[in-house]
């Protein structure tokens, strides 16, 4: 029983870090309606920013995470800006967009290379690195904060998304981009705000990740987890994907705690692949046909 | 103290280096060089380690053209980047030999990539000194013939993992051990596998046998299990950035294990990574720069590149300076009286040590050495042969 | 004739132009993407590898066998998933690729696991390799002008439309992901008796995504585009080769340039004509001769 909380902990504190860059991924694709393979590098991007700021620039912790935050959003809109915009001006089939994506994601894996090496990086620890022992299930002091801080922004996301204007907006334009402009919605202006708010997340996720684990040019390959975990949530939808998240994170866990950890993958997979069987459009999905 | 003495030899040497120059300098062939290629993953995620055995080789080389070169004539080394992945490096290996005609090849770092290598070699004829590639299909194919044209610097798995599995158990007097395994690296399966056997052969006992995959970041899932099991040592046959990841997340979990590793913990980032987590733990390597030449070394290195020291540029120097040897001793650089002179080499003094070769399974002996972790700092037990 | 490193460079690129091919069929023509394909070229390079080497069948049978086995497990798969929409079903495509690898790692009695599998003999010389990529490019060719690569044209155009004209949309759909399958699992068969040693890791996701790029690059639709991006992708890094740590940057940025400015790909749902390009090199000799006169 105490194996079985202690791997549910592990779950959920694996399943907080996906959510954040999940609900990135469900934001821009309820707008779009195309995968952001370059999620997860500005996930990468945004921690690398933050390791700066607080090495280099020897900025104090909690500035240089609002920096790296900050940056992760500007370069989540840099993409929209070069790349996604002009694709979607040019009418170009959907799908060009994830090519685009995954260009830009191959570009920042390598960039990160040649800039600051392939060595390993760690962000200086701001809690002592200890635990909690409750009746001997241990939490780590970190777990525990980003744990809190990933609920806390969800929670922040879905009144944004549900309770303020700008969030109509996005749901609107969600809903039919063409009649939102009709109606007097600044569009492109709004994909942008999206894009910003979701490489916020991503750099909020990226900077977790790297207290949490270490810092290095292919940590972004976490997105594809986070990919996945939209999927089973329904694409497009936010609570969807932090279900999903979790939901992935406590799959992994028990598999590999209680099946085989070879055979975590083969089968959090399949789960997957069942998912999809039994509901095509993911768990919160909606079947809506898919814009032509 | 110790130090100044490094320094007193560095400065002899540049010393004696710069008197060669002079002596030799107009002796110097170079309109007809010896070429010596190199693979290694330039790009990429190992990048780190490519680097840095390129580095050695050329600041051997140059170290030997200002020393008169190979014969009297220069060496030239030229590096292709083989990304770590097995169809690159077969390509770069074959555009060394076939368009800038190379004699001898270095590199690469992985037993993935040689295998493959050590097949077109055989073809090509030309010799490769793979590197860290440490798995026994390197050199001895499958069905037990050897690759005439493949040999290596470094000791292979299972004299790393029996020697781990031999030092926890004689040594450290640890009675129950548990291992966790990357199951997609084929050198954390071998060498985690060999330490495993050795240990529970001498008398110990296995309580727990984990799996991850390389990529993975979070091991709190198998490590709750082990943790369970409580053994005396756990056996982490990973690279440096995942040991540090177990090792912060197994004491989090309220494991107090000793934990055991191989080559793969042997870089100056460990303990920085690990954040005191590896206090009082051991791993097997080669000496790397404890030895007083690679001391020395790894100053001019430092010097040279301004980088951060990897024993990798100890391997770039040591392949380069036997195929020098080779080459005297054949009197030629003819690929195939180079590799006659690899196999038979009775007798090679690197930065890493003394080594002989075995002709009829181109492994080396060597010494290898145990470090552990005290107060946060790597520190060199001494050179471990559990034979004496 | 060529030496042992240009007939190396010239099977990779023989062999990336079969897998390719097969994407193309699949992509271009019913714009579902598999991020799967690796999957199918590890199915195809391990069952033929194993058939040299454990069951010593000759060379053509045991790449049969391996086309075969990709195509099988396609269609079963297929069955399955391909009625999933657009992203549903490219996720379904990964995991199944991510889960082969995995497998194949797992079962290290048959496939010898992460140690990889090896002394395979070597069979996959040049002439071979162009002889396949010929016969591949042939077949595709063929496939996409009979009346199936119409219907499949139809069903790209527009799903519906093709529905209501009798166009069995999910029987075409899985067809061509069953032969898209097989050329991958033809293409790994070759790989494996061309490296003569395999692991799992060389079927990676970031092969299904060099798949995908590469198709996309030389134009949805164009199998001649997809032979040129083939080419375009192997050879350039090739000549790059000692720029090491610039060369994949380079690389991403090429994609994203090329989706910028040439919406369609290289060759964008056109075949790579003669007459046209004659006529093009026309049209330069006249537009310079009109810039000469205009000054």
């Amino acid at each position: 029983m105490k194996i079985l909380i202690q791997q549910m902990i592990t779950g959920i504190s694996i399943g907080s870090v996906y959510a954040l860059i999940a609900s990135g991924y469900a934001l821009v694709y309820s707008l779009l309606d195309f995968s952001n393979w370059a999620h997860g590098e500005v996930c990468m991007l945004g921690a690398y920013v933050c390791f700066m700021a607080t090495t280099v620039g020897t900025l104090p912790y909690w500035l240089s995470c609002v920096i790296g935050i900050g940056g992760a959003a500007l370069i989540s809109l840099f993409n929209e800006k070069l790349a996604y915009r002009t694709i979607r001006n040019n009418g170009s089939p959907n799908m060009f967009l994830m090519i685009a994506a995954m260009g830009l994601s191959t570009t920042y894996q390598n960039l990160a290379n040649v800039v600051w090496g392939s060595k390993f990086k760690q962000l200086p620890k701001i809690f002592a690195v200890g635990t909690i022992n409750i009746n001997g299930v241990f939490i780590g002091t970190t777990d525990m904060v980003c744990l809190v801080v990933a609920a806390v922004m969800l929670v922040v996301l879905l009144l944004i998304i549900n309770k303020t204007k700008f969030g109509l907006h996005v749901r609107a334009v969600a809903c039919s981009g063409r009649t939102a402009g009709l109606l007097g919605i600044k569009i492109d202006r709004v994909i942008a705000a999206v894009f910003m708010l979701a490489g916020a997340l991503a750099g909020l996720a990226g900077i977790m990740y790297g207290m949490k684990y270490n810092i290095y040019p292919t940590m972004g390959n976490v997105g594809i987890k986070a990919f996945i975990a939209s999927v089973i949530g329904g694409l497009g939808s936010v609570p969807g994907a932090i279900a999903g998240a979790v939901l992935l994170g406590l799959i992994e866990t028990v598999v590999s705690g209680y099946i085989s950890s070879g055979l975590r993958d083969l089968i959090s997979f399949s789960l997957l692949i069942l998912i999809l069987l039994i509901r095509p459009s993911g768990l919160f999905g909606v079947d809506v046909q898919e814009k032509a | 103290m110790k130090k100044r003495t490094l320094l007193a030899f560095a400065g002899a040497l540049a010393l004696s280096l710069s008197v060669g120059v002079t002596a030799m300098a107009e002796s110097l062939d170079t309109e007809n060089p010896v070429l010596i290629g190199y693979v290694g993953a330039l790009s990429g995620d190992t990048a780190l380690w490519g680097q840095a055995g390129l580095n050695g080789m050329e600041l051997t080389a140059k170290q030997i053209n200002e020393a008169g070169g190979i014969l009297g004539r220069e060496v030239k080394i030229i590096g292709l980047d083989g990304k770590g992945v097995a169809d690159d490096s077969v390509a770069a290996y074959k555009k060394l030999v076939e368009e800038d005609g190379v004699c001898a090849v270095v590199g690469t770092n992985f037993s993935s990539c040689n295998i493959p290598i050590a097949a077109v070699a055989g073809e090509l004829e030309v010799p490769v000194i793979a590197t860290a590639a440490s798995n026994e299909l390197v050199t001895v194919a499958e069905d037990g013939t050897l690759n005439e044209y493949s040999f290596r610097l470094c000791f292979i798995d299972s004299y790393m993992g029996y020697l781990a599995g031999s030092y926890a158990y004689n040594e450290l007097g640890l009675k129950t051990c548990a291992v966790i395994e990357d199951i997609t690296d084929s050198y954390s399966i071998s060498v985690g596998d060999y330490m495993v056997d050795t240990f529970t052969e001498l008398g110990g006992e296995l309580v727990a046998s984990e799996e991850a995959q390389h990529g993975d970041n979070d091991f709190r899932a198998q490590l709750t299990k082990i943790a369970a099991a409580q053994p005396d040592v756990l056996f982490v046959p990973w690279n440096y950035a995942e040991v540090a990841l177990i090792a912060q997340q197994a004491r989090e979990l309220g494991i107090t294990s000793v934990l055991f590793g191989a080559d793969g913990w042997d870089t100056s980032e460990l303990t920085d990574l690990a954040n005191g987590s590896l206090e009082g733990c051991y791993y097997i390597s080669r000496p790397g720069f404890n030895l007083p030449d690679a001391a020395a070394y790894g100053e001019i290195y430092a010097a040279e590149y301004n980088v951060d020291l990897e024993s990798e540029c100890l391997y770039g120097n040591d392949g380069v300076m036997w195929i020098k040897q080779a080459i005297e001793t054949a009197g030629s650089d003819d690929p195939k009286a180079i590799r006659d002179a690899l196999e038979n080499t009775e007798s090679f003094d690197g930065l890493l040590g003394h080594m002989s070769v075995d002709p009829a399974t181109h492994n080396p002996s060597r010494d290898a050495a145990v470090f552990t972790i005290k107060d946060d700092v790597v520190e060199y037990v001494g050179i471990y042969n559990p034979e004496e | 004739m060529l030496n042992s490193f240009q007939e190396g460079v010239l099977i990779i690129c023989c062999v990336n132009v079969i897998a390719v091919l097969g994407m193309s069929v699949l992509t271009g023509f019913t714009r579902l993407f598999s991020f799967g394909n690796a999957g199918f070229m590890s199915i195809g390079a391990y069952a033929a590898a194993i058939a040299s080497v454990q069951f010593h069948l000759p060379f053509p049978l045991a790449v049969l066998l391996g086309a075969v086995a990709a195509g099988v497990i396609a269609y079963i798969l297929g069955s399955l998933t391909i009625r999933l929409r657009g992203d549903y079903f490219l996720i379904s495509c990964l995991g199944f690729g991510e889960c082969v690898r995995v497998l194949f790692n797992y079962t290290r009695d048959l496939t010898g696991g992460a140690n990889g599998y090896s002394g395979i003999p070597y069979r996959t010389t040049g002439i071979v390799a162009l002889g396949c990529a010929i016969v591949a490019f042939v077949v595709a060719w063929n496939f996409i002008h009979s009346r199936y690569g119409q219907a499949l044209s139809a069903i790209r155009e527009n799903e519906v439309a093709a529905a209501t004209n009798g166009i069995n949309v999910v029987r075409y759909k899985k067809m061509s992901f069953v032969f898209s399958a097989v050329y991958a699992g033809w293409a790994g068969a070759l790989y494996a008796h061309y490296l003569q040693f395999i692991t799992p890791s060389l079927f990676n996701l970031g092969k299904s995504s060099e798949l995908v790029i590469t198709t996309v690059l030389g134009g949805l639709g164009s199998l001649t585009g997809s032979v040129m991006g083939t080419i375009i992708v192997q050879i350039l890094p090739e000549i790059f080769r000692s720029m090491s740590e610039y060369r994949m940057l380079f690389y991403g940025i090429a994609v994203v340039l090329v989706i910028l400015v040439r919406p369609n790909g290289l060759y964008g749902y056109r075949e790579f004509s003669l007459k046209r390009c004659v006529r093009s090199i026309k049209n330069i000799g006249r537009t310079k001769r009109g810039k000469e006169s205009e000054s």
